[in-house]
């Protein structure tokens, strides 16, 4: 086998083991399932480019995320004037399939109204379990501005989750 | 009342904790049964990946241009001219006609290039930037650089990167085609006695057929060592073996005197109206799989008008 084939099927091994957990951190993160398929093809092409340094890494899948993570506020970053600060909640096909979509949506709306550095710090301390130290590498922010924008954070998504389900229960009501 | 809502009152460090465990239990009920097509996105990642790793041999191959002046070599100027960005006044173009010109802002570059290829195809993307501010003695100083990139109608993609510096002198000792590899570079002189060096080579830095022809993406660079500035005109394509401007094309530009350190104020101001325009370099052709990037900006970035500007004002707007 040649050395490039060689190289290929190792990522393709690596990329197919991580793909489905960057997906879920990207939906998370986006809010969109196209886009998040999107934002992890780009990451498993960065990931492509760089694969012999990806290989050497001591975490190959931090490696990843932080990459997923870079990707997404980058184009963000670029796309910050298109931003919509609430999603059409009429709208289901952008979150994906699936019987929890309603959730989902819900989630997603609340995720929405942060910004979305705050969202990537969210979905990377809460759902990827990543430390403080590790999010602020990847957000490349201090400890402490991790720290206070993942409680202010919280909070808002606590009051906008809850809102939310005073608004169903109005409705059923 | 919600589990948030029960999780919520009261405020302690320990109910906080819980809200912790609330928010990853809402994100794994949203995706934790998520199934993504995961051969679509590992193909998607590799094509991706492996259009990344193509552009990046192309970029090389062009900053190996700009950089080491690849393309001019013993070029012939007419004097040490140190100062064009200061000099106004008139210039003549190849028909005999008297212009007047003014510094040139990367605006303005972008829109005197733009008069050019205006037949090209659809413009995807355009940018420019001074260089070289910080003092430093290199060929780069006071350069202006435009980059222009379109798809053209049969899909080829074309990255335009256009670089004029008023340091003729230190681009004439600094350039030497030999140094290239067999077949890429040619010098010749044109009818007005100045040089063109002309370099072509393929992502791997391997120079075209005998009959010219590339086996697929390719950059083409010409040079002219003009006696108001060195202006360089590297044309990326980056997924075709055709080239939607020849080495003539490129030099039309290359010698056109409105393209360089200085331009008209009337390309200056139609600059100005250049929508989406990007400080940075464009690099249009990076984006490999259309994600991650700012959606094209559409055919309206071309120059509103291709009139004369409702004020010939010879004031210029700074770079954006």
């Amino acid at each position: 086998m040649s050395r490039a084939a060689s190289r290929e099927d190792a990522f393709s091994e690596f990329a197919a083991a991580v793909a489905p957990r960057l997906f879920r951190s990207a939906l998370l993160m986006c809010g969109d399932w196209h886009l998040a398929e999107d934002l992890v093809q780009t990451t498993l092409g960065k990931l492509y480019v760089a694969w012999p340094r990806v290989e050497r890494a001591d975490a190959p899948e931090a490696y990843a995320r932080g990459t997923l993570t870079k990707t997404f506020l980058s184009y963000k970053r670029v796309r910050r004037n298109a931003e919509t600060p609430t999603m059409d909640v009429g709208d289901l096909a952008h979150v994906g399939p699936g019987a929890d979509a309603g959730a989902r949506l819900e989630l997603f709306a609340a995720l929405r109204t942060l910004e979305p550095v705050d969202r990537a710090i969210v979905v990377l301390r809460y759902w990827e379990d990543r430390s403080v130290t590790e999010t602020a590498r990847d957000v490349k922010m201090s400890e402490g501005a991790v720290r206070t924008r993942a409680s202010r954070a919280l909070a808002r998504l606590r009051t906008e989750l809850s809102d939310d389900s005073s608004d169903s229960r109005t409705a059923s009501s | 009342m919600s589990n948030f809502d029960a999780a919520s009152t009261g405020g302690t460090g320990d109910q906080m904790d819980a809200n912790e465990v609330l928010v990853k239990e809402r994100f794994d009920a949203a995706v934790g049964g998520t199934s993504p097509d995961v051969v679509s996105l590992v193909g998607g990642g590799l094509a991706a990946g492996r259009g990344m790793r193509r552009t990046r041999r192309l970029q090389g191959a062009v900053g190996l241009l700009a950089a080491s002046a690849v393309v001019v070599g013993a070029l012939t100027a007419t004097g040490a001219i140190g100062h064009l960005f200061d000099s106004q006044g008139p210039a003549s173009n190849d028909k005999g006609r008297l212009v007047q010109l003014e510094p040139a802002t990367p605006r303005g570059l972008a829109a005197a290039v733009m008069a050019h290829t205006s037949g090209l195809g659809t413009l995807i993307g355009v940018g420019g930037t001074t260089q070289g501010h910080d003092g430093s003695e290199t060929e780069m100083r006071d350069s202006i650089t435009a980059e222009l990139g379109y798809r053209t109608r049969t899909g080829v993609k074309v990255d335009l990167q256009v670089v004029a510096s008023p340091h003729v002198d230190m681009w004439r000792r600094s350039v030497d085609c030999s140094s290239q590899a067999p077949g890429t570079c040619t010098q010749t002189r044109l009818s007005d006695g100045t040089r063109r060096v002309v370099l072509q080579t393929d992502a791997h830095g391997k120079a075209p057929s005998a009959s010219g022809v590339f086996s697929g993406p390719h950059v083409i660079a010409v040079g002219i060592l003009r006696d108001d500035a060195f202006v360089i005109v590297v044309e990326t394509v980056v997924n075709s073996a055709q080239s939607p401007l020849d080495a003539g094309a490129l030099q039309d530009i290359a010698t056109d005197p409105t393209v360089g350190v200085s331009t008209t104020s009337a390309l200056n101001a139609q600059g100005l109206r250049i929508q989406h325009f990007k400080r940075s370099l464009v690099q249009t052709s990076s984006s490999s799989s259309g994600s991650g990037t700012a959606p094209p900006p559409s055919a309206s970035a071309t120059p509103q008008s291709a009139g004369p500007p409702a004020s010939t004002s010879t004031s210029v707007a700074p770079p954006s």
